[in-house]
């Protein structure tokens, strides 16, 4: 038992297959005019079509196949000129007409790929992930467990039905398999689900909030002999719901195939579900024997067939893809590859852009939003886009710093005013009297009575003994309430007492 | 009154001779005195059809304009889901249910005034011919009561036969509408497919099925068409153009100059004698009218009813999936302990009758990996041979006909343990349902050799509707002028009539 | 599989779990028997069903019907709920579920 991950990659090689359910962010429902808002009171976002009533039709969302089509492009994927829906039959009390509607041997997209980085102690690494479909579907409802163990479903003595979510429209992303990943196999599973989360959050198509279920992803591994030529038996992993998860069950997987073929026994092939406490997987269901879903073309529905004229207009709106995007603005911002990483990391790469837009220089941007804003966030436990604070606010108090009229230390008080939700940064200056004192004489009567204060001191400056300076400075500062430019104040005192001031 | 003809009802309530609340009184005494022995309703709303008829009075007394057929009765097929209104589609596994919600064409009724006296009595879910397979009993031929009154929609040819109403909703997948229509001696329309929405209407096969309008006269179910038909932005596949002008095809009943050709398939062997020569006649009929009669072949047509049974019980099997307990319905089974999945099992078997239970696992059967291709693959190609037949007959003919069945109404319990013989009822209207084009079955006489009705069946090209109430409106008039009274004056008397 | 097979008690059970029926042994046998005569009758589509033709799924050659992106009013949960054989705050109650999600 126990073997390492090193052991496990000596002698297997992996090969991956992941398939994404991404829910999309239409206002209504794929098949009617439910509301898909996240989280409403049970039941009162159905209708007789979404909760499957006997007379009940289903009608397609034309927005669900313009996101899908987006999605296929973005994909590098061709838009088949005929696609159609069908019936996948299979009962299941969350899903109110036991059979789903979906794309089977038809899908609306096939055929694409994506490119994946990982940065790795050899160097940045780049893999191909082909797609080998992309197609729509609905989503279930939801259950809830009564009675038993905590909300499991085993030893449950009755579920409870919520149909909200039953019909909201999914988009299902199928690679091939992908071989040939080595040791990295965890790292592109994740890179993967990564990129693809940026990709659709970039086309505006979904929320992407794993974590709220809107982006799903099913991890398939099966080892092989390295040198095998085929493959060995699958398991399906679910439930991976966070770009950390997807790691660790890729990599636990591995792991427990290797254990059960170094002692002899088979994979079987069946569900599993990942258990985020744990890193582990549970065994769900088995797959030896195919279901049979008995797949036909849905009668209540038409074919899909997109012209070309629709797919190029489509086509006409694609933004720039996100890895070219990063690229392009880490060579125009000139900032180091560390920074560029800490700056997807911490998901500011559109607020920083935006600010750059405005007119503040790249890298003060960067500075505040990374800074000074992100530790306030911190603080409170929650994003830099969920504070009161625009990237207009931003660039502003940037222009006011370079124009001299704030110090750094006022504007990081202008910063913590808007935030406070004092209003724009003009208003925080006003109402906080925050503004640079740069009355020249003023300054110079401050710095007169700090000498007058502190002859020693200003003796021992006259005497060439400069780090002394700071009291002095330190006390006009004081006497202006932070409000003078100190480094003004220490050119100006410096002259005075007859020093070099750079 | 209630003998009358709809558009006949409806000028009497214009011209003040009657009221709707009376009109509608009537039909509700004479089901009241009738119905124990026809059983073609399975839920009367007295209320509600009071009161529709009351606010239509009350419309006509402001002096607002109604149309053509508001304050007039009309018997609902129990397929359609109505508001509040028990809905079963004659299956125990819906029994209390009451939707949340109208069919379209529910609300068109409704919004044209037209009174829903209730909901009439089908073969479980529209599976059959005969009004045997409902789990609430049959409904009885009001021309013999030992015989059927065709089916699914039994209850609702019956009730119009028996004068418990005067207009009816059917819903024909393989000839539900017309050969009720005629084993009853009524007029029956199943319009082009996608001609009248679907929504609501409780899914048998989708792309088979089609409601339509069940009058007595021909212009009565060119009136019903018109208020039922149009697009519905709720059913994708509803057509999206101006409905066929039937009511004026109706009105005019003119066949100088068209083609009509006779299906050489669809007669002949295996058709009752009595049946052949009713049909015969009228052919006659109409060519005294002005029609030419043409002969078309469409050999592929006795491939219909084989493909027919793959196709219809294969979306079947998945349309009735959804009827598991969970949601509405009836639930077997929920003791302390049980599964959903055995509470499914238990409700589906005791909801379901034997017919559908028998088509469910035939759908199962030919929709399974390994069969799919042999079964219904195949059956989607004879579709295609089907619509090719009538496409190159179309070429010839302006639209076709034949007699409706092969038979005239058969007893009850005759044929209840032969599905296959039970299955040859439907074997001239099933090919209308495979291509999506329009059929109508009016009475044409009675069979010498048994005084029963024989039904007359024109179909035209999809979207062509029009073409069948040319036809029917030209054929109905002959006959009624040899006749000198409509067909239903021959009636015999139901015991307890007024 | 030719179509004259003859479909045993087991095949027909197969069938019966697939669609959710409880079907009892005598009624196994005798659909058994029953769709051994239907599937005979209708396997004659076999006869034409050539590799040239094309399947019709549907008789209506529309494509591309859609609706806009607009909610629309539900249910209240109450109508939702009315035809429920049992509820619970404001859900569907059912018996325990012993399959896994698929």
């Amino acid at each position: 038992m126990s073997l390492t991950y090193e052991d496990v990659i000596a002698k297997y090689e992996p090969v991956l297959g992941l398939e994404v359910h991404v829910e999309l962010n239409t206002n209504s429902k794929m098949f009617c005019g439910c509301s898909t808002i996240f989280g409403g009171e049970p039941n009162t976002q159905t209708c007789p079509v979404c909760l499957g009533m006997p007379g009940a039709l289903p009608v397609v969302n034309e927005k669900a196949i313009e996101s899908s089509i987006l999605i296929g492009l973005a994909l590098n994927c061709s838009i088949t000129p005929f696609s159609r829906f069908s019936r996948k039959n299979y009962f299941y009390p969350d899903m109110p007409k036991n059979f789903q509607i979906s794309q089977y041997d038809e899908p609306i997209c096939v055929n694409g790929y994506l490119d994946v980085e990982i940065d790795t102690d050899e160097g940045i690494k780049k893999f191909r992930v082909e797609i080998e479909r992309v197609h729509m579907e609905e989503d279930t409802g939801k259950s809830l467990h009564v009675g038993g163990a905590t909300g499991r479903i085993h030893g449950a003595d009755y579920s409870l039905l919520d149909y909200n979510r039953a019909g909201i429209p999914l988009v299902e992303i199928v690679t091939k398999i992908v071989p040939g990943t080595g040791k990295y196999a965890p790292e592109v599973a994740k890179a993967y689900v990564a990129e693809l989360r940026d990709i659709l959050r970039s086309l505006g198509v979904s929320d992407v909030r794993m974590e709220q279920g809107s982006l799903r992803c099913d991890a398939n591994v099966s080892l092989r002999l390295i040198g095998a030529e085929t493959l060995g038996t699958r398991s399906e992993t679910k439930n991976v719901n966070s770009l950390r998860s997807v790691e660790r069950a890729v990599r636990g997987e591995m792991i427990r195939h290797a254990e059960l073929l170094n002692k002899g026994e088979r994979v079987v092939q069946e569900t599993r579900h990942f258990q985020e406490e744990s890193g582990l997987t549970r065994s769900g269901r088995s797959k030896e024997q195919a279901e049979d879903y008995r797949y036909f073309p849905e009668p209540d529905l038409v074919p899909v067939a997109p012209d070309a004229a629709w797919i190029e207009t489509l086509r006409a709106t694609l933004p720039e893809q996100p890895t070219l995007r990063r690229k392009r603005l880490q060579s125009e911002w000139s900032v180091p590859d560390k920074e560029m990483a800490a700056m997807i990391n911490a998901d500011a790469l559109d607020i920083v852009e935006a600010t750059v837009n405005l007119g503040a220089d790249p890298t003060r941007a960067r500075g505040w939003w990374l800074g000074e804003i992100s530790r306030i966030a911190n603080e409170q436990g929650v994003t830099i886009s969920d504070l009161k604070i625009s990237p207009t606010d931003v660039a502003q108090i940037v222009a006011l710093v370079a124009q001299g009229d704030l110090t750094d230390k006022l504007a990081r008080q202008v910063v913590e005013g808007v935030i406070a939700g004092e209003g724009t940064p003009a208003s925080v200056i006003e109402s906080r009297g925050l503004k640079v004192v740069s009355d020249e004489s003023a300054l110079m009567a401050a710095i007169e009575r700090a000498i007058a204060a502190q002859p020693e001191t200003a003796e021992k400056i006259r005497n060439g003994h400069i780090p002394a300076a700071g009291a002095l400075i330190g006390a006009v500062m004081k006497e202006t309430k932070g409000q003078a430019d100190a480094a003004r104040v220490r050119e100006l005192l410096l002259t005075h007492l007859g020093q070099p001031s750079d | 009154m209630i003998t009358r003809a709809a558009h006949e009802m409806s000028a009497a309530m214009a011209s003040g001779e009657i009221s709707s609340v009376e009109l509608t009184q009537a039909h509700l005494d004479r089901i009241t005195s009738v119905d124990a022995q026809v059983h073609a309703f399975l839920y009367v709303d007295t209320e509600g059809a009071l009161a529709q008829a009351q606010s239509v009075d009350d419309a006509r007394a402001r002096g607002e304009s109604v149309g053509p057929l508001a304050g007039v009765p009309l018997a609902l097929k129990d397929v359609m889901a109505q508001q509040g209104i028990p809905t079963t589609a004659g299956s125990k596994i819906l029994e209390g249910w009451r939707p949340p919600y109208d069919a379209t064409v529910v609300s068109k009724l409704k919004a044209a005034g037209v009174v829903i006296l209730g909901k009439t009595n089908m073969d479980e879910f529209a599976m059959g011919s005969s009004t045997e397979n409902s789990a609430y009993g049959p409904t009885h031929n009001p021309w013999d009561l030992t015989r059927i009154p065709g089916g699914s929609g039994g209850g609702s040819s019956a009730s119009l036969a028996a004068f418990e109403a005067p207009l009816a909703i059917g819903t024909d997948t393989g000839g539900s509408i017309r050969q009720p229509a005629a084993v009853t001696g009524t007029v029956g329309v199943k319009p082009t497919y996608g001609g009248v929405s679907r929504y609501g209407l409780i899914a048998f096969s989708s792309s088979l099925d089609q409601a339509g309008p069940c009058a007595r006269t021909v212009l009565d179910t060119a009136l019903l068409h018109e208020v039922i038909a149009g697009h519905d932005v709720h059913d994708a596949t509803s057509i999206d153009a101006p409905v066929p002008q039937v009511v004026r095809a109706a009105r005019e009943g003119s066949v100088k100059g068209m083609k009509i050709g006779v299906v050489k398939e669809l007669n002949g062997d295996g058709y009752q004698a009595g049946v052949r020569s009713r049909f015969e006649e009228s052919l006659e009929l109409l060519a005294k009218a002005g029609a030419e009669i043409v002969e078309v072949s469409c050999p592929n047509f006795e491939y219909a009813l084989a493909a027919y049974y793959l196709i219809a019980p294969s979306e079947c099997s998945s349309n009735l999936a959804r009827f598991d307990a969970m949601r509405y319905g009836i639930r077997v089974g929920d003791e302390d302990g049980a599964s959903a999945e055995s509470v499914m099992n238990l409700t589906r078997e005791v909801g379901f009758g034997r017919e559908v239970k028998r088509r469910i696992i035939l759908g199962t059967y030919a929709l399974s990996s390994g069969y799919f291709d042999a079964y219904y693959g195949s059956a989607q190609k004879v579709r295609t041979l089907i619509m090719q037949d009538f496409n190159k007959a179309f070429t010839s003919a302006d639209v076709l006909v034949s007699p409706t069945c092969p038979t005239t109404a058969f007893k009850i319990g005759e044929k209840a343990n032969d599905p296959l013989a039970m299955y040859l009822n439907d074997i001239a209207t099933i090919p209308v349902n495979m291509a999506g084009i329009g059929g109508m079955s009016l009475p044409c006489g009675l069979a010498p050799e048994d005084g029963l009705p024989v039904g007359f069946q024109v179909m035209a090209p999809a979207m062509q509707d029009q073409r069948m109430y040319s036809v029917g409106a030209a054929l109905e008039a002959s006959l009624l002028s040899q006749w000198g009274a409509p067909l239903l004056s021959q009636i015999p008397a139901l015991v307890g009539a007024k | 599989m030719s179509a004259m097979s003859n479909l045993s008690r087991s095949d027909v059970a197969h069938l019966a779990h697939l669609a959710r029926i409880d079907m009892t042994d005598p009624e196994l046998d005798a659909l058994a028997n029953e769709l051994d005569v239907i599937l005979e009758a209708v396997a004659r589509v076999q006869e034409v069903a050539t590799p040239d033709i094309a399947p019709t799924s549907h008789p209506l050659p529309l494509r591309n019907v859609t609706r806009p992106d607009v909610v629309t009013p539900s249910l209240t949960p109450a109508a939702a709920l009315s035809g429920a054989p049992a509820s619970e705050d404001q859900r569907f109650r059912v018996p325990q579920i012993l399959g896994e999600e698929a």
